[in-house]
C-alpha cells in the first residue's frame, strides 16, 4: 500500500519528537502499529521504525518487517520516510491477531514501542497486534471468560422482559444468528479482554486479581455449581457486596476474599461498571456492540410517536450504518 | 540548522491565528509580491472525509471513543491528583506530556493538574471540536467599566466596594468590531437568526447567518419557557453550515439533516460541516494560493519552543518538528495564538531564555507586569429538567435557542449585576449513550466517569431503569456570563516540566464573590425557562453553577495578556500588538480584558481579523 506522508507524521509525531529529550515518556505506546480502515474487511496496518530507538548497532541499516499476515513470511522492506523514520502500511482482513518482528540485517527485534507481546511455545518473544473486530481473546482463560461473562450479563440493562423479547427477535436475524458474538454481554466480555490488551493495559492485572478474588468468593458461597450454572441472585447479592466492600470483617471478607491481596472490590466494580457500559455502546470495530446491537436496542425500545429512539444507521458508516457520505 | 525566513509566522491555526494567516496571505497589494506566511500547528492535520476521499476514511471518527476515550493515569508527580485517573481525546493533550497546574490564589503550593483549561492540539485548534456556538458580545460588553461608572455603584448589597477595581473597557468599541463580526459570519459560514438579538446588526450588510435546520423537537420545552419568561428567542448561531457555502467552498449533502449527528460537540466533524479554522478559512486560502504564488505554508506537528528578539523586534521563532529536530525561522511579524494559557507560557519561556532581551520586551516579572494577570474564563451553569416525553437527540447540533434577555440593562438593574451574558438551550448534550454515562453527576472534565462510576445503585435492574428514565428526556439550558476580571487570577510557569523538559503553565484562579451573585441569578433564570417550559408535567433535575469550582473553565481560555488603552494598564496595546515590541502581536482569547456575555470563539476571530487589517492597512506587512 502506498505511504501517507501526512498521515505517517501524524502517527509518528507523539513519539518521535520527545526522541531528543532525556527520559521523555512515550504516550499511548499502544497506538503503534497504527490501524485504520482499509475497505469493509480489511484494516490498514501501518508499522513505524525510527533509527533511535533502535539498539545503536542497528542503525543506519534498512529495516524491514516479517509478520505472520504475510503467509510467505516474506520480508517486507520499509520505505525510508524522513532521516531516520521508516514506515510500511499492509493490509490485513479485519478480526485476525499477528505477530511480527522488525529485521535489521538478519536479527529480528522487537517492536520498541507496542507494549504487545506474544510468547511462542518456543520461548520466543514477538510484537502483536489485532485488527478491529477481533474476537479471538487474548488477555483472559477460559475460566476467566466465564465468569467476567457472568458478571457482565447481569449489570447491563438487557436483563428486563422488554431487552429479552428484542434479544430473542433479533435471534431470528439471519445476518445476527450467524454471528457467533450474538449475545450483548459475550461482546462486552470482547471488548474487555481487547482493552486490557491495548489502550488499558493497566487493567489487566486488576481483572486478573478481582476475578480470583471472586471466583474464591462464588465458590466458598456455592461449592456444588460451576459458575456457569450459579444463580442470577448469586450475581446480584455479589454486586451488592462489592458496592458495599466493607472491608475484611464484611461479607466479602467472610466469603474469604482477600484483602491483603486485592484490597478494593469496590475499585474493581466501578472499573467493572465504566467497561461494561462502554463495551456495550462503543463502535463495534472495538469488539463489543456486534452489528450495533446495542445501539438498535436502544432504537428499539426508546422509538415513540414515529420518531426513532436512536437514529444511528443514518450517521454511522456502511456497511455497519447506512450514512451515504461519512465512510468511517 | 536551517534559517528559513517568512513576512508573517502565525503560531498557532485555531480561532486567533487562522483569519490572521489567511487575511494576510490573500491581501491583493497591487502588483508588490504578496505576504510570505508560515502557520505553525502543534497538533496533527487531520483531514476530513471529502479530503480523504471515497475510498478512505476520515481522520475524525463518529465514535464515542474519539472524545471521551479510554482511561488514564496522571503520572505527573508532586500534585495533589498523581495516580488519578483521567479521559482526554483524540486531540486533546496528554496530561502527562504537558500538565495545567492549577491552583486558588492563596493556596499555590496545592497545585492539580487539570484538563480544564485545554482546547484542542490540531489544525483548527479549539474551533474542531468546539459545540460552535457564535453569538456576538453585547455592546456593553465592550465598555462595562463606563457602563458600571454610569450607573453608580448599585450591585447587589453586600457586594465587595473593590469588586469592580481591575475592569476596564476594551479600546475597540462594537461598532468598531461589527464589520468584522458581519466579515466573520459570512466567511466562517454560520447559521441563526438576529430577530431578538440585543445586538444590533448593520441592515444595509444583510443577514450573515445561513438558514439554521429544524430545531429537535426537545427544543421546543425550552422555547417555551423563554417565551413564558419575557424573553424573545433567537436561532443559536451556531458554525455549521445548513446549504452550501461559497465563500469555503463547501457543500451539504442533501440527505435529509445531514449536518446533525450529535458527534458535533467536542468532536471534530468528518464532514467539514461545522465551520472551524481548517474547513472555512485555512483550507480555502491554502487551495487559492497553491493555484497561485504558494505564499501560504501550514506546517503541523511542529511544536514552537521560544521566540528570539533583538532590541524592540522578535527576529525568529524556533521550532521542533514532528521527529524532535530543531528549526528557525526569521520573520518580519509574529502573531501567537496558542490559547491563552499557552501563549502566556510562550511568552514567559521565552522570557526566561533572554530576560534582558525578550524578558525586557514582554516586561517579564517586572514589578508593574501584566503579563499572564487577569486570566478569565466565563461565569456558567445552568438548570435541566426531565421533559414528559422522549426524543432522539442525536439529530441535533448543540444547541437550538438564545435569549439576550439577561443581558439587557434593566435586567442587570434588577438585579444588582455588573454584567449579564446569554443563555441558550442545550440539545447534543448527553446525547449519545456513552456520553450519557461518562457525564452522569460528573462535575467538569477532570471528574468525567466518575459520577456514574460512584453511583453504585446503577447495576442490573437500576442500570435499565435509569437508562428508561434518561435516554432523551433530559434537557439542559445554559447561561454565559462575564467573569470579573482579577489581578489574582493569573497564568504562570510552574516548577515541573514537560516531557521536553519546559516549564509547564500553572493557573491561579478563583471566583469573585460577585461571581457567585451572578452566577446565582442566571441559574435561577435558567431553571424559571425550563420549569415555564414543562410546566407541571417535567421534573426539575439540578441547577446551579460553576461558583465554588474555580478549576472550571470549559475550553474558554481568555486574558492574560489584555489589550488596553494605556501601557500601564495592557499588556497590549489596542491593535493587540505587545507594547515594547514592534513586530510581536497576540490574537487569541488572551487579548480580552473582559469575557464577555458569551461564547468567545467568534470575537476571537473577528478581533484576528480586525488585526490582520490593520497589519496590511498600517504597512506592517
Amino acid at each position: 500500500m502506498n505511504l501517507d506522508l501526512e498521515r505517517v507524521m501524524n502517527s509518528a509525531a507523539p513519539v518521535l519528537s520527545r526522541l531528543l529529550s532525556p527520559g521523555a515518556a512515550i504516550p499511548e505506546s499502544w497506538r503503534w502499529p497504527v490501524i485504520e480502515r482499509a475497505d469493509d474487511r480489511h484494516n490498514s496496518v501501518m508499522f513505524l521504525w525510527d533509527d533511535r530507538l533502535a539498539p545503536s548497532w542497528a542503525r543506519g541499516q534498512a529495516p524491514s518487517v516479517c509478520c505472520s499476515a504475510n503467509e510467505s513470511w516474506r520480508r517486507m522492506p520499509m520505505q525510508r520516510v524522513q532521516e531516520s523514520l521508516w514506515a510500511l502500511q499492509v493490509t490485513v482482513p479485519l478480526g485476525q491477531v499477528h505477530r511480527y518482528r522488525f529485521i535489521v540485517g538478519d536479527v529480528g527485534l522487537l517492536d520498541p514501542v507496542n507494549p504487545q507481546r506474544v510468547t511462542l511455545d518456543s520461548g520466543d518473544v514477538w510484537s502483536r497486534f489485532f485488527t478491529w473486530y477481533c474476537t479471538e481473546p487474548l488477555s483472559f482463560e477460559r475460566w476467566q471468560l466465564t465468569l467476567l461473562d457472568r458478571l457482565v450479563r447481569h449489570l447491563l440493562p438487557f436483563n428486563d422482559s422488554d431487552a429479552r423479547q428484542f434479544l430473542s427477535r433479533e435471534g431470528q436475524d439471519p445476518m445476527i444468528r450467524r454471528m457467533d458474538r450474538l449475545d450483548v454481554s459475550v461482546g462486552v466480555v470482547n471488548f474487555i479482554d481487547k482493552l486490557v490488551a491495548c489502550q488499558e493495559r493497566h487493567h489487566l492485572v486488576t481483572y486478573q486479581l478481582g476475578l480470583e478474588m471472586i471466583d474464591g468468593v462464588l465458590r466458598r458461597r456455592n461449592p456444588y455449581d460451576d459458575i456457569g450454572s450459579m444463580s442470577k441472585e448469586m450475581f446480584l447479592e455479589l454486586y451488592t457486596d462489592l458496592a458495599i466492600s466493607s472491608g475484611s470483617q464484611g461479607r466479602l471478607g467472610q466469603s474469604g476474599w482477600q484483602f491483603h491481596k486485592y484490597g478494593d472490590p469496590r475499585y474493581f466494580f466501578n472499573v467493572l461498571r465504566r467497561h461494561v457500559w462502554t463495551g456495550a455502546f462503543a463502535h463495534p470495530k472495538y469488539g463489543g456492540n456486534a452489528l450495533g446491537l446495542a445501539w438498535k436496542y436502544l432504537d428499539d425500545r426508546f422509538g415513540a410517536s414515529g420518531g426513532p429512539g436512536f437514529d444511528w444507521k443514518r450517521i454511522m458508516e456502511p456497511p455497519l450504518g447506512q450514512s451515504a457520505d461519512y465512510k468511517g | 540548522m536551517s534559517d528559513e525566513s517568512f513576512d508573517i509566522v502565525v503560531i498557532g491555526s485555531g480561532a486567533g491565528g487562522a483569519p490572521v494567516a489567511v487575511t494576510a496571505a490573500l491581501a491583493d497589494r497591487g502588483g508588490a509580491p504578496r505576504v510570505r506566511v508560515l502557520v505553525l500547528e502543534k497538533g496533527p492535520m487531520l483531514r476530513t472525509q471529502s479530503e480523504r476521499g471515497e475510498s478512505s476514511p476520515s481522520d475524525f471518527k463518529r465514535d464515542e471513543l474519539f472524545n471521551v476515550g479510554h482511561e488514564r493515569i496522571l503520572a505527573v508527580p508532586g500534585v495533589i491528583n498523581t495516580g488519578s485517573a483521567f479521559y482526554s481525546g483524540r486531540v486533546e493533550p496528554d496530561l502527562n506530556d504537558e500538565p495545567h497546574l492549577y491552583s486558588r490564589p492563596g493556596q499555590e503550593h496545592l497545585k492539580a493538574a487539570t484538563l480544564e483549561g485545554y482546547t484542542a492540539q490540531v489544525i483548527g485548534g479549539g474551533t474542531q471540536l468546539y459545540g460552535a456556538v457564535s453569538l456576538r458580545f453585547t455592546e456593553d460588553d465592550f465598555r462595562l467599566k463606563s457602563y458600571n461608572d454610569a450607573r453608580g455603584y448599585d450591585l447587589a448589597p453586600g457586594t465587595p466596594p473593590d469588586t469592580l477595581d481591575h475592569v476596564i473597557d476594551w479600546p475597540v468599541s462594537y461598532a468598531e468590531m461589527e464589520p468584522y463580526y458581519h466579515l466573520t459570519e459570512s466567511r466562517l459560514g454560520i447559521n441563526g437568526t438576529v430577530p431578538g438579538q440585543a445586538k444590533p446588526f448593520k441592515p444595509e450588510r444583510g443577514v450573515p447567518y445561513q438558514t439554521p435546520m429544524e430545531p429537535n423537537p426537545i427544543s421546543e420545552y425550552a422555547r417555551l419557557g423563554m417565551v413564558a419568561m419575557k424573553c424573545m428567542p433567537y436561532r443559536t448561531p451556531l458554525a455549521v453550515i445548513t446549504e452550501d457555502h461559497a465563500p469555503s467552498g463547501r457543500t451539504v449533502s442533501r440527505a435529509l439533516q445531514a449536518p446533525k449527528s450529535g458527534f458535533v460537540n467536542r468532536y471534530g466533524d468528518p464532514m467539514g460541516y461545522k465551520s472551524n479554522t481548517w474547513v472555512a478559512l485555512l483550507r480555502p486560502a491554502l487551495r487559492a494560493t497553491e493555484a497561485a504564488d504558494n505564499n501560504l505554508v501550514v506546517r503541523c506537528n511542529c511544536n514552537v519552543t521560544h521566540l528570539v528578539s533583538r532590541g524592540r523586534r522578535v527576529t525568529h521563532v524556533v521550532y521542533r518538528d514532528a521527529i524532535g529536530m530543531e528549526h528557525r525561522i526569521a520573520a518580519r511579524v509574529v502573531v501567537v495564538a496558542c490559547s491563552a494559557i499557552e501563549t502566556v507560557r510562550l511568552l514567559m519561556l521565552s522570557a526566561e531564555n533572554d530576560r534582558p532581551g525578550f524578558g525586557s520586551l514582554v516586561r517579564y516579572e517586572e514589578s508593574d507586569s501584566l503579563l499572564g494577570r487577569f486570566f478569565l474564563t466565563h461565569c456558567f451553569g445552568g438548570a435541566e429538567v426531565r421533559v414528559p416525553d422522549r426524543f432522539d437527540k442525536s439529530i441535533s447540533l448543540d444547541s437550538d435557542w438564545a435569549t439576550d434577555r439577561c443581558t439587557e440593562p434593566n435586567f442587570l438593574k434588577a438585579n444588582g449585576m455588573w454584567a449579564g451574558g446569554a443563555i441558550y438551550n442545550n440539545t447534543s448534550d448527553q446525547a449519545l449513550p456513552i456520553s450519557l454515562a461518562a457525564n452522569h453527576r460528573s462535575a467538569d472534565l477532570d471528574s468525567v466517569w466518575r459520577g456514574f462510576m460512584d453511583d453504585l445503585d446503577l447495576r442490573a435492574d437500576a442500570m435499565s431503569a435509569w437508562l428508561e428514565q434518561d435516554w432523551g428526556r433530559r434537557l439542559s439550558v445554559s447561561f454565559m456570563a462575564n467573569q470579573l476580571p482579577r489581578l489574582e487570577n493569573r497564568v504562570q510557569l510552574g516548577d515541573h516540566r514537560d516531557q521536553w523538559g519546559r516549564k509547564v503553565a500553572h493557573v491561579i484562579k478563583d471566583w469573585h464573590v460577585h461571581d457567585g451573585h451572578v452566577m446565582n441569578v442566571m441559574a435561577d433564570f435558567c431553571r424559571a425557562i425550563l420549569d415555564a417550559g414543562v410546566g407541571t408535567s417535567g421534573q426539575a433535575l439540578e441547577s446551579g453553577s460553576v461558583y465554588g469550582n474555580g478549576v472550571r473553565i470549559a475550553n474558554h481560555v481568555l486574558g492574560g495578556c489584555r489589550f488596553g488603552s494605556t501601557r500601564q494598564q495592557s499588556v497590549l496595546d489596542p491593535k493587540c500588538r505587545v507594547w515594547d515590541a514592534d513586530n510581536l502581536y497576540v490574537t487569541d482569547g488572551s487579548f480580552m480584558p473582559t469575557s464577555g456575555g458569551a461564547n468567545p470563539t467568534l470575537t476571537i476571530q473577528a478581533n484576528a481579523f480586525r488585526v490582520a487589517d490593520l497589519l496590511l492597512n498600517d504597512g506592517v506587512l
